[in-house]
């Protein structure tokens, strides 16, 4: 027992480190940005959110699978809580991405394929999160929401390319997005490392989130020990 | 051969419920008129804009009225416990889901064919050179739909809200059959881009298969008591 | 300047949705294990 909690510790540490070393790349180590200037450092954190919201809904589907296979309670407990933390995630995405537009583009919102898609995800899997919550039976809810969030990450490529046909004529705006489009060595590094810090920050909560639900769940157990 | 004879067996018993008690039909032609009307109160009706409006207006209350389609058909199984029933039948899982797509897709395009006429006096469409071809993307929309929609009634009917819940569930992972059906629709009826309308419909028969496939192979898991 | 506020603003609210996620698994947690300690005592009574 002391031992792991010594390893949440260390991973505790490490994450808060890295976060930290990551925001100071961010603002003071990349430049800003020509055009766009010092708005642009929300691009730091908007993207690893995006990728980190991307890993958890992955992480649903492949628990979903994994526990309609095997039946085994805690890849169960392992969706949920990655579904809350993709959802936490995909509405920082959703709200730091208009932040940004606004005084780039001088709109909040474009129905861009990816904006769009980013919002069809946040409400598949806000559903998903209600369905769990609106289930009594306890085993059969489970299995509902491993379907759900199978069918919900198969989803996510289709929504992605039927947006993309929706809105060939629209003018994509341009974003410093993917590799080599023009991105400065510093501010790729700087990308680089928030991604990594994200995807440590994701595991932290992850365990966190799952260790609670261990918790509610010995509680559970203790509590129909008595009753009987 | 075993497989046809118990599907159907599973479809008669469907459309002879609703033979006899005619609510799910009544009660989505219904709904799908006031969906209409109440477009033509919210725009101007005499105007060219509801004309371009017209393919949205069609699905919204055509998937409106699916959506209450499909809650009252599994609502139904549920007041008499006759899913109970019907899961007592030596009957393999997946055929009792292929015999509710299509008997959701029946009810539903009975109501289509009755909703369309309405809208083309309405809105003064014109149908006549593309009636096969939105036939067709009607059919194919009410697949995909319907596919989706039976795997998540099945789920939504054993919720505490279940008229709440399958709305939230089934529209946003249905985007893309409703993107594609609205869009090749447009195409269709604006009668310009018939080629693009083609391309839009290729797409809809790919995601239909994708959902029927991933949902067929699912409903095991939803279904089992 | 005027850009900077919104910079401000996507960080103030990212650092705030975190906190309140991981406060609320805190308090979710303290909460739990008073319970247990609860049941525990009243099992041992």
């Amino acid at each position: 027992m002391k031992n792991i909690k010594l390893t949440y510790l260390v991973l505790i540490v490490i994450t808060y480190m890295l976060v930290l070393t990551g925001l100071y790349l961010a603002f003071i180590y990349a430049p800003p940005e020509k055009t766009m200037g010092d708005v642009q450092r929300i691009f730091y954190f908007h993207v690893p959110s995006a990728w980190v919201s991307f890993i958890a809904f992955f992480v649903v589907c492949l628990a979903g699978i994994i526990f309609l296979k095997t039946g085994k309670e805690q890849w169960d407990r392992l969706a949920a809580s990655s579904a809350e933390i993709g959802v936490l995630f995909i509405v920082i995405v959703l709200i730091t991405g208009p932040l940004w537009a606004k005084p780039v583009w001088n709109t909040y919102w474009t129905w861009d394929p990816r904006l769009t898609t980013s919002f069809v995800l946040f409400l598949i899997y806000a559903a998903y999160l209600m369905l769990r919550s609106y289930v009594s039976n306890k085993e059969r809810g489970a299995r509902f929401a491993a379907v759900f969030g199978i069918i919900g990450f198969v989803d996510v490529p289709i929504v992605y390319m039927s947006i993309r046909w929706w809105r060939t004529q629209h003018p994509t705006p341009v974003i410093g997005g993917g590799s080599g489009s023009g991105l400065a060595p510093e501010m790729l590094t700087t990308l680089m490392f928030c991604l990594l810090a994200f995807t440590f920050l994701y595991i932290t909560l992850l365990v966190l989130r799952y260790q609670s639900e261990g918790v509610v769940k010995e509680f559970q157990a203790l509590k129909h020990k008595l009753q009987n | 051969m075993i497989a046809l004879k118990q599907i159907l067996a599973i479809l008669r018993k469907d459309i002879l419920l609703e033979l006899r008690s005619k609510d799910i039909i009544v009660s989505m032609c219904v709904f799908a008129f006031i969906v209409v009307i109440v477009f033509n109160f919210t725009f101007d009706p005499t105007t060219q804009q509801i004309k371009i409006s017209a393919p949205g207006i069609l699905w919204v209350a055509l998937l409106f009225s699916g959506n209450i389609g499909l809650s009252r058909s599994f609502a139904r199984e549920q007041e008499n416990s006759m899913m109970q029933g019907v899961l007592l039948c030596p009957v393999d899982r997946s055929l009792i889901y292929i015999a509710k797509v299509i008997g959701n897709v029946i009810f539903m395009t009975i109501v289509q064919l009755i909703i369309l006429p309405v809208m083309v006096i309405l809105l003064d469409l014109s149908i006549g050179h593309v009636l096969p071809q939105l036939l067709v993307v009607l059919f194919l929309g009410t697949l995909g739909f319907a596919g989706i929609g039976t795997l998540f009634s099945t789920i939504s009917a054993n919720t505490k809200s279940r008229e709440v819940m399958l709305p939230i569930l089934l529209f946003p992972v249905s985007v893309p059959v409703i993107l594609s059906a609205t869009k090749s629709t447009a195409y269709l009826l604006s009668g310009k881009d018939i080629g693009q309308s083609l391309s839009w419909i290729k797409l809809l028969v790919g995601f239909d298969v994708i959902f029927l496939v991933i949902c067929f192979l699912l409903y095991e898991y939803v279904i089992e008591e | 300047m005027n850009k900077i506020l919104f910079l401000f603003l996507a960080y103030t609210f990212i650092w705030t949705a975190l906190f309140i996620f991981l406060l609320s698994i805190a308090r979710k947690l303290t909460f739990m294990q008073k319970q247990i300690k609860q049941l525990k005592q009243n099992t041992e009574n």
